[in-house]
């Protein structure tokens, strides 16, 4: 073992979590730090730490850079490790930490960049997700590929399964990195090729929601999914009412040509609601979220909803 | 010049482990007349478990030794971890096994491949044979530390896939001197139905086992589907007189009886100079070699980048002794030939239906649901008892 090894770690979501839990095991961990704001981790967190003696820091959005800056002086990390922790850390700071700052991006690079991967996998039709270890450097998401692995994306995965996967992989690489750092005397890394990369920012809510005329069933589903649970669905509107598709599946074909796209063929109890889609398919929509609360998709019925009625 | 670096455990087990696969491998460069041509660095990775002492010697081979390639005998599942560092490095990673656990995922990686007996696959096909008809109760066989091994869950999960019914599991001691078959013939005693057996043993397990099964299986007509290790030609070896067992049968990768010009070639040259029968790990040396063979042939035609070099490998068919083999490009672990091999009752092991290139059910086999997460803790095969 290195004795000197030893690691702060910044994190902001639960998807970090399994990750945090198998780093925690190898004992080589400083202190944890999370945006102030994020009262959902103190509670999941606190209590983990309390057994472990390991300081939880609460970081202020207004005061970051000082904050990280003393964090590091104080308890000299050979690594800092971001696992989705929402602030950008400054250049003086990253080679600061011997073996630097290593960020778990929970989507594949340098395919897709940003803040939002595992959602962009899905809008954007990936056939994979991922997860990848990379050394942080002053770009976005740019730095040095030090360990990859791919998720592939099953037609029923929503943002929330993928999300799942995506965390117990991180936990399963978390534990390969902490052997890397602690065993090695170099930090292995891949520079990352520009020629594929894309960057992709926070969606737009207009790209969340569904274009009937334009969009296939399976690209509906895609979206339908992308969306579950985080937005509670993709959002269309009916009758001038703004509601969120949860959950849909394709059922089958139809051949009226005399159908629009985003039309109702169905809506009873019985056989639940019928969409067409411009691709001539049929999607069932079996959960819808709405103001009220989640509905199954034939309770639209209630709402004066009937067939013939146009998604829109 | 090649720079050749080789990570080499020890084994209690079976103590000639290292020496047989080195020879094997030393003993086909020098008949390719590519000797000459290597730089030999090695060191002795104990017992293959400790992932400090692996990753640190596979550190230094590449950082402060310049190896071009490191042969690591090993398992897969213990050198993942070093797959950032030979991708960092566009250095080749060679792991070689005999295929008795499978890894975690079979992701391939760009510079590194493993090369493999496939005894899991091979262990999964007689599971597979042994439930024929459907419907056929079976007792699970094996020894403490056999039966941590993943062929072991291969052979049972193939045949309860596919309709055999398991009444029993008898597990021996890890301490040979409290072996015993009491509670499998106590069973067999309640069970008139169980005729049936998979069995798997290696060492002085398999030769314990064969010495008290002979009697049972006579007594209660029993059909016996063994583990790749259970047809090796050194057990007969050293039983001598008293491996007389007929009616066992199982998918081996390799017997020394196969009658091919690749096999012939390997025991002539191998024997001549070793004055050594061939066995399981010669010819994982052997084939090793024939690897660093194609490795040395790309270097020669200018070609030094270790990805471009293993895409030129998963082009080849490697003619061997055990028939062919391949290198797969959605895992990069090999997977060649199999064969079915039946004992006589003198012990004479006779291959019946051979199949060149298991291509079909490799890909079967790779989909084949493995259990999720830590199914066994044993790290290596066939190394410390």
């Amino acid at each position: 073992m290195n004795n000197d090894m030893k690691a702060i770690i910044l994190c902001n979501n639960p998807v970090a979590l399994p990750g945090i839990k198998e780093i925690l095991f190898f004992g080589k961990v400083a202190a944890i730090a999370i945006p102030k704001r994020n009262r959902e981790m103190q509670y999941i967190l606190a209590p983990l730490l309390q057994k472990t003696r390991i300081p939880l820091l609460l970081i202020d959005k207004n005061n970051y850079h000082l904050q990280i800056s003393q964090a590091i002086e104080t308890y000299a990390p050979t690594v800092v490790l971001m696992m989705t922790f929402p602030f950008i850390i400054p250049q003086e700071i990253l080679s600061i930490p011997k073996q630097g700052f290593i960020n778990f991006h929970y989507g594949i690079l340098p395919e897709c960049r940003g803040p939002q991967p595992i959602l962009w996998h899905l809008l954007n039709n990936d056939t994979h997700a991922g997860l990848t270890v990379h050394k942080v450097d002053d770009g976005i998401d740019t730095g040095d590929i030090i360990m990859q692995e791919k998720i592939r994306i099953e037609p029923n995965d929503t943002y929330g399964t993928l999300q799942a996967k995506s965390a117990f992989l991180g936990a399963k690489m978390a534990a390969g990195l902490m052997k890397i750092l602690d065993y090695g005397s170099i930090v292995p890394g891949v520079r990352q090729d520009k020629s594929r990369a894309a960057y992709f920012n926070m969606p737009l809510a207009k790209q969340l929601t569904v274009n009937w005329n334009d969009m296939s069933a399976a690209e509906i589903v895609r979206l339908v999914n992308a969306c579950n649970p985080w937005n509670k669905g993709a959002g269309t509107i009916i009758n001038d009412w703004g509601i969120g598709l949860t959950e849909v599946e394709i059922v089958g074909d139809y051949d009226n040509r005399n159908v629009k796209p985003g039309e109702i063929l169905v809506c009873n109890k019985e056989e639940g609601l019928i969409v067409a889609a411009s691709d001539n398919k049929k999607l069932r929509i079996n959960i819808i979220f709405t103001n009220e609360g989640f509905f199954s998709g034939s309770r639209l019925a209630d709402f004066e909803v009937r067939a013939g009625n146009i998604f829109g | 010049m090649l720079r050749l670096g080789i990570l080499m455990p020890r084994s209690t087990l079976f103590p000639s482990f290292g020496l047989d696969i080195l020879n094997g491998l030393k003993i086909l460069l020098k008949h390719k007349n590519i000797f000459d041509d290597i730089v030999f660095i090695s060191d002795n990775i104990g017992f293959g478990t400790d992932e400090q002492e692996i990753y640190t010697k596979a550190e230094k081979m590449l950082l402060a030794d310049d190896a071009d390639v490191v042969i690591l005998i090993g398992e897969a599942r213990n050198t993942e971890m070093l797959h950032p560092l030979f991708t960092a490095c566009n250095k080749i990673l060679l792991t070689v096994n005999l295929g008795a656990t499978v890894p975690e995922n079979w992701l391939p990686q760009p510079t590194t491949l493993t090369h493999s007996l496939n005894f899991c696959m091979h262990a999964s096909l007689t599971g597979k044979l042994a439930a024929e008809p459907p419907g056929r109760p079976v007792a699970n066989v094996t020894s403490y530390y056999d039966g941590g091994y993943t062929q072991c869950f291969c052979m049972l999960n193939q045949n309860q896939q596919n309709g055999g019914i398991p009444l029993f599991n008898h597990v021996t001691h890890l301490r040979l001197d409290q072996f015993t078959l009491e509670p499998l013939v106590n069973m067999l005693e309640q069970s008139s139905e169980l005729k049936t057996l998979l069995c798997l043993f290696s060492g002085e397990q398999a030769e314990r086992f064969y010495e008290e099964i002979p009697a049972i299986q006579k007594r209660f007509g029993l059909q016996l589907f063994v583990s790749p290790m259970m047809l090796e030609e050194s057990l007969k070896t050293a039983l001598k007189e008293s491996f007389h067992i007929g009616g066992v049968t199982g998918f081996v990768p390799w017997h020394a009886s196969l009658n091919n010009d690749a096999n012939h070639l390997f025991k002539e040259i191998y024997s001549g100079a070793t004055h050594k029968n061939t066995n399981y790990f010669s010819l994982l040396g052997w084939e090793t070699g024939l690897i660093i063979e194609k490795i040395i042939a790309e270097k020669n035609i200018g070609n030094n980048d270790a990805t471009a070099i293993l895409k030129a490998l998963l082009k080849i068919n490697f003619i061997s002794p055990r028939g062919s083999f391949k290198i797969d490009e959605h895992s990069h672990f090999s997977y060649g030939s199999t064969h079915l091999a039946t004992c006589k009752n003198n012990g004479e092991v006779v291959i019946g239906k051979s199949e060149e290139e298991a291509k079909g059910y490799w890909e079967v086999f790779k989909q084949q649901s493995i259990p999720q997460g830590q199914s066994s803790g044993w790290k290596n095969t066939y190394l410390c008892i």
